[in-house]
């Protein structure tokens, strides 16, 4: 391959050389001849200028013209360069001689002839006219001519030898290059197919095998023959395709094992979704969990803080792990302890504040020393709280120790009932034992030892006073319980509390001749409601201590006055008042003022205590203001009474000594309407009939408390003229309505009755007056019960079923009210309304509207200037129109 | 020999019948209503016997006895607790502060004047 490149890069070279010299030879040869054309030019341009002068020269020999001088000089001057261009022109020697020759006969021709003929033709005309005519000049001339024509003929002669010569070189350099270049051309074609054959074929194949080879076929190998160059391309592909298919090889084993792995991987990574899966389920039951385990905590925290008990957990190590609400205010409120860290620190500022703190530490000891300690101990603290503390070890289902709970209850409220029992308890036992020692004491001396007259009296009289003492003290403490559980009833009556006043302090005046009692109350009635009786008993009670604790011949003073709603009675001492520390204690029963001299006053202790519950009970208030040695002022209020009495509805006495049996009364009749009085016992109901305002009507019990029975109270009333005409209705248990119709009664009611029954009789002995009312309602069932609520009161009680009817039966007989419905057929409420408006005997009927219909404003308007009252059905209530239909019917 | 005895009660009437049951010549009755005045006069009587109320103002009946027992000059006095206390715990307690009887109301006269002789001619053998 080289070689050949080689040769073929010589022959090019050689080619190329030789036409290059044969190409220089032709450009030498066109050179030569265009430098002859230039010789020849130069050469004919010097004959030219010699000829110009010829002819000026004679010219002026012949006019003698000046002018013809110019060419004679112009040739003069440019003879010498002409003739040495053409010297400079001249390479051949030949030719350069024959211009020297030229030149020396120009100027031999100029200096030896033409100069002196023209200096004689200007001196001597004809002179010069005869050298002309000589022929000097002619021959001279043609001399010249004919050096030209030499010279030119040879110069003609050189160039055409000249032409020769270059065309044999043109002709020489075409067929050198027409061979060069068709040798060239069979040296490429040669060079080309050798390529063909030594590297295009190979190349070829290798390349066919580099595709095979890129399609996969990875054995393929080419022949590793042909020139060096090829050969290498072959080993280098074979290599190349050896190690591809190597590589392959190894990479597809790689890949393999990759696959391999990648199905491992796979299988994997469905094992861990599966595991994800599974934890996540996990983590949903966990989470679940969780919030369950959330609420169960918060339940179970919020039942520990609901116990009312102080309960901490004591871990292990000795550190409170756990406390509940009630622990911490404990903790906070009085054992003055911190709740967390070690249980001993808190249980040693416990043992501080206890009275027994070396119990309290002991039996911290005993925990500590014994996981599995068990006990319960009271503790008294310092600041006056009592604690009970249980512990136990918590214990898990196994039975192993989780650690101690420690439960902390505040006993103090326990211990000071327990306290105040024991309290009573042995101030009862005091009070009673008291008397009693003195009764059985006194009585045994009386039977054990011989006494003379003065003494056994004295004796017996101190037994009796005793007696007496234990006595009232019993009755007090009954009454005292009584009122304590409620069931106790007061037969409450309108009564002058200023008479009562007076009365009681004339007793009480009459009883200590060394006390003054005063007395101050206004000459008007002091109206109150209560049971006399009752509030005789705290007046009684007020005045004895008042005159207990005064000194003697001191002044007691009663006052008593009018405070618009109340009635206040004031009892002052000048005793020896009442600490200041004790005063808050004063109401409570068996509680007295802790000092020798009340001592030997004596007193129950109970009086205080029993004033202020009757007074409570009347719905009255109690009270007092004391200083030490100022004495003290104890007063009570009770609700005036005039009042309550003054609005109209009739007055019903009540003779009944059955506390249970009057209120049952006095709620039937109170509950109609009535104004209800009771008495507890046949002379009281004897004294109210004959004191004030004959009531209406008296229910009478038969058998009464007291001297006088219920026959007698009947005989009594039925005697007296001015108490004759009240009806009496017996109402008793026993039998005995012929009696009552002889005595005189009225009528008749044998327990147990009913209210309805109650009313009825009620009823019908109250005179109604002719008292009637109308009741206008399109349904029936609402006007019969209308009927029935206003039934028993003697009312005559007419029925409408619409507005027509009803005007019909206003324009009849007037009624003295009407209750009357809105909505009706024919004729509606508001129309019966304004009918009624338009005389003057209807207009001032008073009408109690009763209706479902939901009212406008403006119907409201005009009912309230038309009606007495607007009930609604919805909000029916008995007791409201029975106590405004008989109101009404009661004043009009 | 007349004893001197200190009746200690803030009931007056009790008093009396105290009063009355030692009426017969022998005992010389002192009389105290309140526990500082009980206190008062033992020390200043230094009586041969002191019946003592529990239930007193001022100081109670207690108190007293146990200041009297402090008291080298009444520490041997002999004491009758006569009280309207009568539970086990009120005995055990007076028994406790130093009291020599215990008895409770309602009492028998006749008890109390033995328990006072046997207690007077006790403490008079003690000083003699």
């Amino acid at each position: 391959m080289v070689v050949a490149s080689t040769l073929l890069l010589l022959f090019v070279t050689s080619l190329f050389v030789a036409l290059f010299l044969t190409v220089r030879e032709l450009h030498a040869a066109s050179q030569a001849s265009e430098r002859g054309d230039e010789v020849t030019s130069a050469a004919s341009r010097l004959e030219r200028l010699v000829i110009d002068l010829e002819t000026g020269q004679r010219g002026f020999v012949i006019t003698r013209d000046e002018r013809f001088l110019e060419p004679l000089r112009e040739a003069r001057a440019a003879i010498p360069d002409a003739t040495a261009r053409l010297r400079g022109l001249i390479s051949d020697d030949g030719q350069l001689s024959r211009v020297t020759g030229i030149d020396r006969q120009i100027r031999s021709y100029l200096t030896a002839y033409a100069q002196p003929l023209v200096d004689t033709a200007r001196t001597d005309p004809d002179a010069a006219r005869a050298i002309v005519a000589s022929g000097e000049g002619k021959r001279r001339t043609d001399a010249l001519r004919a050096a030209f024509a030499a010279f030119l003929q040879r110069q003609a002669e050189i160039d055409a030898a000249r032409e020769a010569r270059s065309e044999s070189f043109a002709r020489r350099s075409l067929v050198l290059s027409a061979g060069g270049l068709a040798g060239l051309i069979l040296l490429i074609a040669l060079f080309t197919g050798f390529l063909v054959r030594a590297v295009v074929v190979p190349v070829r194949r290798v390349a066919g095998a580099a595709a095979r080879l890129a399609a996969g076929e990875l054995s393929v190998r080419v022949p590793e023959d042909g020139p060096a160059e090829v050969r290498g391309l072959g080993q280098a592909f074979n290599r190349m395709a050896a190690s591809v298919q190597e590589r392959t090889a190894q990479l597809e084993a790689a890949n393999t094992e990759l696959e391999s792995q990648n199905v491992e991987l796979e299988q994997q990574q469905v094992e861990l979704e599966e595991q994800q899966l599974e934890l996540e389920q996990q983590h949903d039951r966990l989470a679940a969990s969780n919030e369950e385990l959330a609420r169960q905590a918060a339940l179970n925290r919020a039942v520990l803080d609901s116990t009312r008990d102080g309960i901490a957990f004591i871990e292990p190590d000795g550190s409170i792990g756990l406390t509940n609400a009630a622990l911490d205010r404990m903790a906070s409120d009085f054992l003055k302890i911190p709740t967390r860290g070690p249980m001993e620190d808190a249980a040693a500022s416990v043992a501080d504040n206890t009275t027994d703190p070396e119990g309290f530490r002991a039996e911290i000891d005993k925990w500590t020393a014994d996981p599995g300690y068990m006990g319960e101990a009271e503790y008294q603290m310092l600041s006056g709280e009592a604690i009970r503390r249980y512990t136990a070890p918590v214990r898990d289902s196994n039975g192993s120790i989780l650690g101690r709970i420690s439960v902390l209850s505040d006993i103090t409220a326990e211990r000071e009932a327990e306290r105040l029992k024991d309290e009573l308890m042995a101030t009862v036992s005091h009070e009673l034992r008291t008397p009693l020692a003195s009764i059985l004491g006194f009585a045994e001396l009386l039977v054990t030892r011989e006494l003379d007259e003065e003494t056994r009296t004295r004796y017996l009289g101190t037994i009796h006073r005793e007696a007496a003492r234990l006595t009232a003290l019993i009755n007090d403490f009954l009454d005292l319980q009584r009122m304590e559980e409620g069931g106790f009833t007061l037969a409450l009556e309108p009564f002058d509390l200023g008479e009562l006043v007076r009365h009681e302090a004339e007793v009480f005046s009459g009883q200590s001749t060394d006390h003054t009692v005063q007395v101050d109350i206004p000459d008007d009635k002091l109206d109150v409601v209560g049971e006399p009786e009752r509030v005789a008993q705290v007046l009684a009670n007020l005045l004895s201590n008042a005159i207990k604790y005064s000194p003697t011949g001191g002044t007691v003073r009663v006052l008593a006055e009018s405070r618009r709603s109340f009635v206040r009675v004031s009892v002052s001492d000048e005793g020896l008042g009442i600490p200041r520390d004790q005063q808050r204690h004063i109401f409570t029963k068996f509680f007295r003022v802790d000092s020798s001299d009340t001592r030997r006053i004596g007193g129950t202790g109970l009086g205080l205590a029993l004033c202020r519950e009757l007074i409570e009970a009347h719905g009255g208030r109690i009270g007092f203001e004391s200083a030490r040695g100022k004495g003290s002022t104890f007063w009570f209020e009770l609700p005036a009474g005039a009042s309550a009495q003054a609005d109209g509805r009739p007055r019903l006495l009540v003779i009944e000594d059955d506390a249970e049996a009057a209120a049952l009364l006095e709620g039937h009749l109170g509950e109609d309407g009535y104004a209800v009085e009771i008495a507890a016992s046949g002379e009281e109901g004897l004294r109210r009939v004959r004191s004030g305002t004959p009531p209406a009507l008296i229910c009478l019990d038969i058998r009464l408390a007291g001297e006088v029975d219920g026959w007698g109270v009947l005989a009594q009333l039925k005697e007296a003229a001015d108490t004759a005409g009240i009806p009496v209705l017996v109402c008793t248990a026993y039998g005995g309505r012929g009696d009552a119709s002889v005595l005189g009664a009225s009528d008749f009611l044998a327990k147990p009755f009913t209210a309805e029954q109650l009313r009825a009789t009620v009823g019908r002995l109250l005179p109604a007056g002719g008292r009637s009312v109308l009741v206008v309602d399109d349904e029936e069932p609402v006007r019969r019960l209308i009927v029935e609520t206003l039934g028993g009161f003697g009312l005559e009680l007419r029925e409408a079923a619409d507005g027509e009817a009803a005007l019909e039966q206003v324009a009849a007989a007037l009624p003295d009210a009407i209750v009357l419905d809105l909505v009706m057929p024919k004729l509606d409420g508001f129309a019966v309304l304004e009918r009624l408006q338009e005389a003057p005997e209807t207009r001032t009927i008073p009408v109690v509207v009763l209706t479902a219909k939901s009212l406008s404003p403006g119907e409201r308007m005009w009912l309230r200037t038309r009606a007495l009252a607007v009930l609604e059905k919805s909000e029916y209530s008995a007791h409201e129109l029975r106590k405004l239909v008989v109101n009404t019917v009661g004043r009009s | 020999m007349v004893s001197t005895v200190l009746l200690c009660d803030d009931e007056e009437v009790l008093r009396q019948l105290v009063r009355a049951t030692l009426d017969n010549g022998d005992y010389s009755i002192v009389e105290a209503a309140d526990g500082d005045e009980s206190l008062e006069l033992a020390r200043r009587l230094q009586p041969d016997l002191i019946v003592l109320d529990m239930m007193m103002p001022g100081r109670s009946g207690l108190e007293v006895l146990r200041e009297l027992r402090a008291d080298p000059e009444t520490a041997a006095t002999p004491v009758i607790m006569l009280t309207a206390r009568a539970r086990e715990s009120d005995r055990n307690e007076a028994a406790s502060a130093g009291a020599d009887r215990y008895l409770a109301k309602p009492f028998s006269p006749l008890e109390l004047i033995s328990v006072v002789e046997e207690l007077v001619a006790n403490g008079r053998g003690h000083r003699s």
